[in-house]
């Protein structure tokens, strides 16, 4: 799907094509095959125009501003109103060109050129140019008083080798005339050229926003929906608060198909506004949505009504998205009162690497699948997810469900349950207690915790379940760091060096100990530096040994118990033609049109 | 004329006219059919709720990992084997993923576990007293098979959860909880609300004030909000026990006001009556006063309020561990049984997740008779029958 793409795209997606995807299990080889096979059969038809597209959406947009939005319910309608200068296929996830229609690069990976398209016009027919690009970068991404969301992924951190220290550098844009424009980069970094699919915005509107520092107020839901200017397919045609979105076809879009006709064929895509997933179900059974995100527990619902009401469910192979379980070992105090983060004997056990394989090798994650997502998953291993192709490290070190194991290691540690209360007590006799923390309303969260609950009692380790407010939980991750177990997920993409916010010792989001000024072990100095390489090689095999390496010491090191993905299933009415099932999406929504 | 006998004197002593207003609210409320109906139905489900741990098959927390949503077992029962008629067993089973993704669970064949009374089961104590393993009924031939082992044999009369735990059991278990947490609550919200509004109305002028400016502050609360403010107060090392017992009074916290209003309209009428005046003036303490003139007029309204509020705890309890709140898992409450119902699929596939719901509504509605019932027994202008 178009936005799918555009989500990944946002998410800084690898520069390179994707050859295998390893398959968590066995059983999933031949689907695996078969959506690759589908992505390398399909060749798009000429269409006919007309009809409209309905989805149905949790929350309405919160902005209209994609340059500073950071949430799905707005980018998911914004990315059909801006456009980038290149985009992700949704057959083969290779870069495809955009906005602009080629690009050079120097021998070294240091400069590049992009040839821009010519007579692209924005939606109120002023034309599209080198000006606009570069506003875009100087003037909104890299402008300091803009939380721009695309920052981050723009942002290159490298190692300055004459002064030793960690360096963020940025792009460097300039015109060389009204439709070429140059990209100098500090270094070479590999997901440059997929990270070039950030949106491009109008600078004869913007412009004047940004010089009287209203930007970041510009464009919010209460605009005149007509204003949103953007290149892309759609506009936003109406907008009723908490009941629908409308978005109508650009009769400027500059694609054509292979015809001469001119994109998108559709001439509407809308949004409903629900209150929660139960009713999207609802909505989709009474045929007033086309597409739906299926789960798990969802799908024999559905299942048994595909032909009576007239769609089909199509398995997508494993999720991006992580559930895993972390223990904090942050070593640091808090510098107000001088308190360390976590109990200092807590802290020794968590730091106790056999410790962690117990734990890793107490989690049921066969039960998570059957019982939580429905069968409908897959166990993972490696940090990286087998749906980002050959990157996944089908290799690394398995901690596979083994209570005998667990209290091995346990007991090879000298903890033993010494007053026989069922909870081993440590060296020093405190007994092994602490707690697990999760949002309280994500049920499959809290439905991992109490699996986890249960195991860990069977080997001496008692666990308090928590299960707290969103943003409560996210306090305390990023700012009083008083957490001491933790399940929560993070969302990933193809191109892994976006897991450096995570997995960097320096990193506000490295949860088990983030803002380190230097690695506090080796493996985590190793793990940075694989990661800054990764981000700097460009010869595509030797950076899939880079990040296979990273998966390997993070399995042997174990700082984060990974449980299971769950399998990505949609469900589209067969109204639609010029669409397959692949591993990256279901259909270009510019090219779909009605059968 | 002889003297009349004996018997037919105390008869005549024992007419209506005669007797304690209690004994005849006592006896209109014998003669009231709901209000009885609901009485009986409560004392089964308190008697149940007490004596849960011997009744129930196994312990809230045993699970089989393999048997998620096994349906009702109550129709699995076998009476017949090859040599005819059996005490009655069940077989194993395990589950299968039909072609719809649908859990599909099939008897294993050649097992077979009779359901036996005076089982051996999971150890407890029977009336937080004596150390046993006895149970009503249970699963036979179990003893020896592992309680880790995921596919184990186990008795799911009235289903399993998304865990594989016997709803049944928990059903019992929760009951402790969720009957139990209108008591206490009531308890303490009865005590406070008499106490706070008899002060405010006896005394009045600048006490009573204060005090009804308090009541309004917290009635003007949101409930809701103040429950979950109170609840994220709670520590998270907090035992399961000490939890339930910060949610009854954070629940009692909230309820005491209205109580006190009402109370102390009560009692502002009242002691203005002439006895209470001549006990004030005969130098009675204030507090002697309050509670032994004051108070115990006002105590056929209290005990009617009392009646009809506990349905209110008991749905307090259950929404709050509805959203997550209130009992945590693996600890069994009504309300926490029935977050599973909160997902359309699973009320479509597994109806039997129901069942905690069925019984908070019987619950509530047997309060409710019962509330009606004492009203209409409490009632001093009531019809003398």
């Amino acid at each position: 799907m178009y936005r799918l793409i555009r989500a990944m795209v946002a998410l800084t997606v690898t520069a390179f094509g994707f050859t295998a995807l390893e398959p968590a299990h066995s059983r999933d080889l031949e689907l695996v095959e078969r959506l690759k096979k589908n992505a390398a059969e399909f060749r798009h038809e000429i269409g006919k125009p007309g009809g409209t597209l309905t989805y149905s959406t949790i929350s309405g947009p919160k902005t209209f501003n994609l340059a500073i939005s950071t949430e799905t319910s707005s980018t998911e309608i914004l990315d059909y109103v801006f456009e980038g200068l290149v985009e992700t296929s949704w057959l083969t996830a290779e870069v495809e060109p955009g906005l602009a229609e080629r690009w050079e690069s120097s021998e070294d990976g240091i400069v590049w050129t992009f040839f821009l398209r010519k007579g692209v016009k924005w939606a109120d027919g002023a034309p599209f140019s080198t000006d606009d690009v570069i506003f875009t970068f100087s003037r909104i991404i890299y402008n300091d008083d803009i939380p721009a969301s695309a920052r981050p992924g723009l942002t290159i951190r490298y190692r300055d080798d004459v002064a030793q220290t960690w360096k963020k550098g940025q792009v460097k844009a300039e015109k060389v005339d009204e439709h070429t424009v140059r990209f100098t980069l500090p270094v070479p970094f590999a997901p440059f050229l997929r990270a070039m699919g950030t949106a491009i915005y109008p600078r004869h509107i913007l412009e004047k926003h940004v010089d009287d520092g209203t930007f970041t107020s510009t464009w919010d839901v209460g605009t005149k929906p007509g204003d949103i200017i953007g290149t892309g397919p759609f506009t936003i045609e109406r907008y009723d608060a908490g009941e629908r979105i409308v978005l109508g076809r650009n009769p400027r879009y500059w694609q054509r198909d292979a015809a001469g006709k001119p994109l998108p064929y559709l001439d509407r895509i809308v949004y409903l506004v629900v209150p929660n997933l139960a009713t999207s179900l609802l909505k989709f059974q009474a045929g007033e949505t086309d597409v739906l995100e299926v789960t798990g527990e969802h799908y024999p619902i559905l299942k048994p009504q595909e032909t009576a009401k007239n769609f089909t469910l199509y398995k997508r192979g494993p999720n991006f998205g992580t559930t895993f379980l972390a223990l904090n070992m942050n070593a640091g105090k808090n510098s107000r009162n001088d308190a360390p983060f976590v109990d200092p004997v807590k802290l020794g056990w968590f730091r106790t690497l056999d410790f962690r394989k117990a734990v890793a090798h107490s989690i049921d994650k066969d039960s998570i699948i059957d019982n939580v997502m429905n069968g409908l998953g897959y166990p993972q291993w490696a940090a990286v997810s087998p749906a980002a192709g050959d990157f996944h490290n089908p290799e690394v070190t398995r901690y596979p469900y083994d209570i005998d194991k667990a209290n091995a290691l346990l007991d090879g540690l000298g903890w033993f349950d010494g007053d026989g209360d069922g909870v081993r007590e440590d060296a020093e006799g405190n007994n092994i207690v602490f707690t697990l923390a999760t949002n309280s309303g994500n049920t499959v969260r809290e439905r991992v915790c109490t699996i986890m609950k249960q195991d860990l009692a069977r080997i001496g380790v008692r666990v308090n379940l928590r299960f707290l407010e969103f943003n409560t939980l996210v306090s305390q991750l990023t700012s009083t760091y008083d957490w001491e177990a933790i399940v929560i997920g993070f969302t990933g993409g193809v191109e892994p060096h976006h897991g450096i916010n995570f997995w960097h010792s320096g990193e506000r989001l490295h949860l088990w100990f983030p803002n380190q000024e230097e690695p506090a072990t080796e493996w985590e100095k190793r793990i940075d530096g694989l990661f800054v390489r990764g981000s700097r090689e460009l010869e595509r095999r030797k950076r899939v040994a880079v990040y296979r390496e990273f998966q390997q010491i993070a399995s042997d090191h174990v700082p984060v118990v990974y449980t299971a993905l769950a399998e990505r299933i949609t469900a589209v009415r067969n109204r639609f033609a010029n669409m397959t099932p692949t591993l990256f999406g279901l259909f270009d929504v510019r090219r779909l049109h009605l059968k | 004329m002889s003297p009349e006998p004996e018997t037919a004197i105390r008869e005549r002593r024992g007419t209506p006219g005669s007797r304690s207003p209690f004994r005849r609210a006592l006896s209109r409320l014998r003669r009231n059919r709901l209000a009885m109906l609901g009485f009986w139905i409560l004392v089964f489900l308190y008697g149940t709720a007490i004596f849960a741990d011997f009744l129930s098959p196994h312990h809230y927390a045993a699970s089989a990992r393999k048997k998620a949503y096994h349906p009702p077992m109550i129709t699995w029962v076998h009476f017949f084997d090859e040599n005819g008629l059996t005490w009655p067993y069940v077989r194993n089973s395990a589950f299968e993923f039909d072609e719809n993704q649908r859990k599909v669970y099939r008897e294993t064949p050649g097992t077979a576990y009779p359901i036996g009374l005076f089982v051996t089961g999971d150890a407890y104590r029977f009336l937080g007293l004596i150390e046993t393993r006895l149970h009503l009924f249970g699963l036979r031939g179990v003893e020896n098979i592992s309680h880790t082992d995921p596919n184990r044999p186990m008795l799911f009369l009235l289903g399993s959860d998304n865990f594989g735990r016997d709803v049944l059991s928990r059903l019992l278990y929760g009951g402790r909880i969720s009957l139990s947490v209108g008591l206490v609550g009531v308890a303490i919200t009865f005590v406070l609300g008499m106490l706070i509004g008899g002060a405010s109305g006896y005394f009045g002028g600048r006490t009573d004030m204060l005090i009804q400016r308090l009541c309004e502050m917290l009635m003007m609360m949101p409930g809701f909000y103040l429950l979950l403010a109170l609840r994220a107060a709670i520590p998270a090392d907090w035992s399961s026990f000490e939890t339930y017992l910060a949610i009854v009074v954070i629940l009692s916290f909230i309820g005491w006001a209205s109580l006190a209003r009402i109370i102390r309209g009560l009692v502002l009428s009242i002691s203005e009556m002439d006895y209470v005046t001549s006990a004030r003036a005969m130098g009675v303490p204030h507090s002697r006063i309050i509670i032994r003139h004051v108070l115990p007029n006002t105590f056929s309204y209290a005990i009617v309020a009392a009646t009809m509020s506990i349905p209110g705890y008991i749905l307090g309890e259950s929404g709050l561990s509805l959203i997550g709140l209130g009992i945590q898992d693996p600890e069994a409450s009504w309300g926490n049984m029935l977050a599973l119902a909160m997902d359309i699929a699973q009320i479509r596939f597994h109806p039997w997740i129901l069942i905690p719901g069925v019984l908070i509504f019987i619950t509530v509605m047997a309060f409710n008779y019962i509330g009606d019932g004492l009203r209409d027994a409490l009632d001093p202008h009531g019809v003398q029958q």
